[in-house]
């Protein structure tokens, strides 16, 4: 290794090596995807790359680095050259390489204490046309009596790092697996789905030579990780408990710690696996160094994130720009200094804003001094602004390796990766969409055999969004998977107590699904193989609603499900609404105001109600729930007393209620007499805020400006209190809570589906109202047949009105007839039917009603006509109809139209009637 | 899979016996393969290949028997290898770490 290189060079030439490393990732796995037909541009982008690390690390005489580049050069060669043809095989080889390298720069002055053997052994023997050979000699691997598990750091690192366990259990070849119906294969496919295995061996010492072998049923020792406990691990592998071993976590996470720096290889003794059948789990498995590690590398305590990862992340994508790098420290150390100066502009404008006329010029030096300001902070702030890609391009990754284990083919499409957050916030979101996305590959994607069956494409397809909405980012992460079976979610959150019977089933579908975040919910969830997500969930909720964030779900049985993020952009100065509650001044996120809305004292009552005992504001149709927020938190609520002008505690429990005497205002004292619903200081300040998909009211005494405010951590003591999620300092100089949305509204205990309920109830009653208000309402022909008798047939019932001269008037048989469109047109008169007078004799001119038959288009032929003496008129009426005194076909009923009684009848029941509607309707 | 007259071709050369099964590893044919392997073994003089191309599954007997005959390949200082394994076998190779014993060279596929 260099000594006389400059660090500075040695640091360009690891972040550029980071950079290449992380942009051949994607080509890589395009290479996979596409086989011969991926593009030499492809093969050439990651051949330069790989040619540039080799060529780096020959300089600075980084021998390891060197090395296994080289050979992956080589091999890239290959491909190239078309004599070596791409396979997963190849690229497990040429990925693990890459995580090799990636390891290696991530401490380049140690790189060479990485271990990396395997993998070179396997390019070198790729390269010397062996094919594919994986593994090494036995020579010096075996360590007598003991076996060492060989554990690669970071995968105990990261399982550590998600509050898995670890644990050693162990099979035996014939009586666990063969006379239990499964192949060895299926075995550990079957141990992959518990968990994530770490290692596994066949103890060589308990073997026998060939001729006795066939005896012995060999132990198969499995080291691995999952959040399941051990009853449950043994469920689900199907061994007796006794055959599993949780392994001591401390003295792991102590041995990760340490050689964190010095290598990424460790080694986990195991008890000894005796003889068959001669367990020993009291033996606790031992923690010894590996014997390629380097003792004196001292160990730095590893971060909470992945090295590698780190790395991808800070680096600077684009790369091809004109760009300098900037320490991340340095930045960091601008932001909080640009905080401090927001902080200092807005003290200096609220101290000097009285003086801005007695001092000439000033008012243009604070306008100058605000802008300059406010720029300068967002500069800043964009300097830390990351786009969301750094986080999503390990996904791809992740899901290929995913895939290759699970034996499923999923696909990832990646939308918004340009999206930018702040990188405090991008760090935080590595967890929660790791969760995420191994959730969708592990449970929520079927295998190609169940999407085929469920007629669904083999390859299932997860895709990552990222977007902005409503000055928030939004990340949603959608599967086309089996979905999330409510039902069985709710009888396993019943099974698990975490709601009653009574509860589940008041729940909505979409509240029963978000019972995957709850607490505790997880384990039960993998265990009873129901379909969907649920595994550590609640870890995902928690660490997104920690970044001032929101999680939502949404799923679709056998169609997927979409897990969607809502998080702020920045979390270190975020505009705010400063609000008051008697002296107390509260800062509210304006991301989480909607809107403001004042109810007048006079309007209190008309506006404000309460359903089921909570207090609900009337706002445009809809039922918005309220908070005071002085009795959230428990602040007195006071008013000033009208005649001694003295503050009083405010004992009103309705919002209705008012207050005692009112002081006389002259000019309109005339109007309010008697009326103290006008009084002013009865008014409501109510902040419309936005929790997720739901919004609800705040009343506050007061409302004062938006002021930018700086985020400050809440001490330890007071950050399990859920109203609050930080402080600041206002302009003059008071520290003051920042209100957290979601805090509040659970800390209020308010329940949104309740009102919803009650909002669907109040649309379906006031739609029936408007149905029973439509059936009252006719369009009618308003018409005479005997003098004095009056009649009504709806419009829409009516074909055509005609007028007639009686001597058209035909007779065969008693039936009367009239020559219509070329055709006799059978005649009705009404008193044939109903008990009504009959038509006068005398009449010349008739008019002829002609009905309209349900289904029958116009120009078919009528079936008859209903004689009558006059048309008086075509009206609308809105009339109650009662039912009159005789029965006849057709009588609907009568009503009071134009101040005389009036005959309500459907003509198509009089047809009926008469037996003229024959075959003609449809 | 039935087994045939003869379970296993055996080849010779430059002191590496090349051990190439008729078919699968599994319960009915073990005891046959083993049988012949033994007879073969005497013969070994650097190295055995386990030539596992014409076996398409292996099943817990299978696997004893391939670490049986590593065993008795180590007792008499012979080198031991596997060639020719399918991705399936290779998989539970790999899985059980048996690589890490032995050589195991996947079969070359077109």
């Amino acid at each position: 290794m260099s000594s006389f290189a400059d660090e500075s060079i040695i640091s360009d030439f690891v972040a550029e090596s980071r950079e290449h490393l992380a942009t051949i990732e994607p080509d890589l796995l395009r290479m996979e995807q596409e086989g011969a037909k991926v593009s030499s541009e492809v093969i050439n982008r990651v051949f330069r790359a790989i040619h540039s690390i080799k060529g780096g690390a020959g300089f600075f005489a980084f021998e390891a680095l060197k090395k296994l580049s080289h050979a992956m050069e080589g091999v890239l060669m290959q491909v190239r050259d078309g004599k070596l043809k791409v396979s997963a095989e190849l690229m497990d080889v040429v990925f693990a390489s890459l995580d090799r390298l990636k390891a290696m720069l991530d401490d380049i002055q140690a790189s060479d204490t990485v271990p990396y053997a395997k993998e070179l052994a396997t390019l070198e023997a790729i390269l010397s046309g062996q094919g594919l050979i994986i593994g090494e000699t036995v020579k010096g691997r075996e360590k007598g009596a003991q076996r060492d598990f060989d554990l690669d750091a970071e995968s105990v690192r990261s399982a550590l790092r998600r509050g898995m366990n670890i644990f050693r259990a162990i099979a035996f070849l014939h009586r666990d697996i063969r006379d239990k119906g499964m192949t060895p294969l299926a075995f550990l496919n079957h141990a992959l789905s518990v968990g994530t295995c770490l290692d596994a061996f066949i103890d060589i010492e308990a073997i026998a030579d060939l001729e006795h072998c066939l005896d012995q049923d060999l132990p198969v020792t499995l080291l691995f990780a999952t959040v399941l406990e051990p009853d449950l691990v043994a469920l689900g592998l199907k061994l007796p408990i006794e055959q599993i071993k949780v392994l001591e976590l401390e003295a792991l996470r102590k041995e990760v710690k340490a050689k964190a720096k010095g290598t990424t290889e460790i080694a986990v003794a195991s008890a000894p696996v005796m003889e068959a059948a001669a367990i020993q789990p009291e033996v606790e498995p031992e923690i010894v160094a590996d014997a390629e590690a380097d003792p004196s590398a001292e160990g730095e305590a590893p971060s909470e994130l992945p090295t590698s990862d780190k790395a991808a992340r800070d680096m600077n994508k684009d790369s091809g720009n004109e760009t300098l790098r900037v320490r991340v420290d340095l930045l960091t150390n601008l932001m909080n200094l640009a905080g401090e100066l927001v902080l200092g502009r807005n003290q200096l404008v609220r101290a000097v804003t009285d003086y801005q006329h007695e001092i000439p010029g000033l008012g243009a030096i604070l306008q100058n001094v605000n802008q300059v300001t406010t720029e300068m902070q967002e500069g800043i702030m964009q300097t830390r602004m990351q786009p969301i890609g750094t986080v999503f391009s390990r996904f791809p990754r992740i899901i290929r390796d995913m895939s290759r284990q699970l034996s499923k083919q999923i696909e990832v499409k990646i939308e918004g990766a340009e999206v930018e957050l702040d990188k405090s916030i991008v760090e935080m979101l590595v967890d929660p969409l790791t969760h995420i996305i191994r959730n969708c590959a592990d449970h929520a994607i079927e295998t190609p055999a169940e999407r085929a069956k469920a007629r669904k494409d083999p390859s299932g397809t997860i895709h990552l969004h990222a977007f902005h909405e409503g000055g928030q980012i939004n990340i949603a992460v959608h599967d086309d998977g089996r979905g999330i079976d409510a039902k069985k979610v709710l009888a396993k959150a019943i099974a698990k107590g975490l709601v009653t019977k009574a509860q589940g089933a008041e729940m909505t579908e979409r509240e029963i699904v978000h019972l995957v975040f709850a607490p505790g919910f997880s384990m039960a969830e993998k265990v009873s193989e129901i379909s969907g997500r649920g595994v550590g969930m609640d870890v995902v909720r928690t660490n997104v609603e920690k970044l001032g964030g929101h999680v939502e779900m949404e799923t679709e049985l056998g169609m997927g499900t979409t897990v969607r993020l809502r998080l702020p952009l920045t979390l270190a100065i975020i505009p705010s609404m400063i609000v008051g509650i008697t002296e107390h001044r509260f800062a509210i996120p304006q991301v989480n105001v909607v809107e403001f809305v004042w109810v007048k004292a006079s309007e209190v009552a008309q506006r404000i109600e309460q359903v089921q005992g909570a207090l609900v504001l009337r706002l445009r149709d809809k039922l918005l729930p309220l908070v005071r927020l002085a009795d959230v938190l428990g602040i007195q609520r006071v008013f000033t007393d009208p005649v001694t002008g003295e503050n009083v505690p405010d004992r009103r429990e309705s919002l209705a209620d008012r207050r005692g005497e009112l002081p006389e205002e002259p000019e309109n004292a005339a109007e309010r007499k008697g009326d103290r619903r006008a009084d002013w200081r009865s008014d409501h300040n109510i902040i419309v805020l936005r929790v997720g998909k739901n919004h609800y009211g705040v009343i506050v005494d007061e409302l004062f400006d938006i002021e930018e405010i700086v985020v400050k951590p809440l001490s330890g003591f007071i950050q399990g209190t859920k109203c609050f999620s930080g402080a600041t300092i206002l302009g003059d100089g008071r520290v003051i809570m920042i209100l957290d949305a979601g805090g509040l509204a659970s800390a209020a205990n308010l329940h949104f589906t309740d009102l919803q309920a009650e909002e669907l109830r109040r649309a379906e009653e006031e739609k029936r109202n408007l149905a029973l208000k439509a059936s009252r309402r006719r369009s009618v022909i308003l018409f005479e047949a005997a003098k004095g008798e009056r009649f009504t047939v709806p419009q829409d019932h009516v074909l055509r009105l005609e007028r007639i001269v009686k001597s058209k008037i035909e007779f065969i048989g008693d039936r009367e007839y009239i020559e219509y469109r070329g055709e006799g047109l059978p005649l009705v008169r009404l008193d044939q039917h109903l008990e009504v007078r009959p038509l006068k004799a005398d009449l010349e001119e008739l008019f002829l009603v002609i009905p309209k038959i349900p289904g029958q288009n116009s120009t078919a032929r009528p079936p008859a006509g209903i004689l009558i003496s006059e048309i008086l008129d075509a009206l609308d009426v809105e009339v109650e109809l009662k039912a009159v005194e005789f029965k006849g076909p057709g009588l609907l009923g009568s009503a009071v139209v134009q101040e005389h009684l009036t005959l309500f009848l459907d003509p198509v029941a009089l047809l009926q009637a008469a037996g003229l509607m024959g075959g003609d309707t449809e | 899979m039935t087994v045939a007259k003869s379970p296993m071709k055996t080849q010779k050369a430059d002191g590496t016996l090349r051990l190439n099964p008729n078919g699968d590893l599994v319960a009915s044919t073990v005891e046959v393969l083993r049988d012949s392997m033994l007879k073969a073994l005497e013969s070994a003089k650097i190295a055995v290949v386990l030539d596992l191309a014409s076996t398409k599954q292996i099943d817990s007997l299978g696997i004893t028997l391939v670490l049986g005959l590593f065993k008795s390949c180590q007792k008499k200082e012979l080198a031991f290898s596997i060639e020719g394994a399918s991705t399936d076998l290779l998989r539970v190779f790999k899985l059980f770490n048996l690589t890490k014993f032995f050589p195991i060279a996947e079969a070359i596929r077109e």
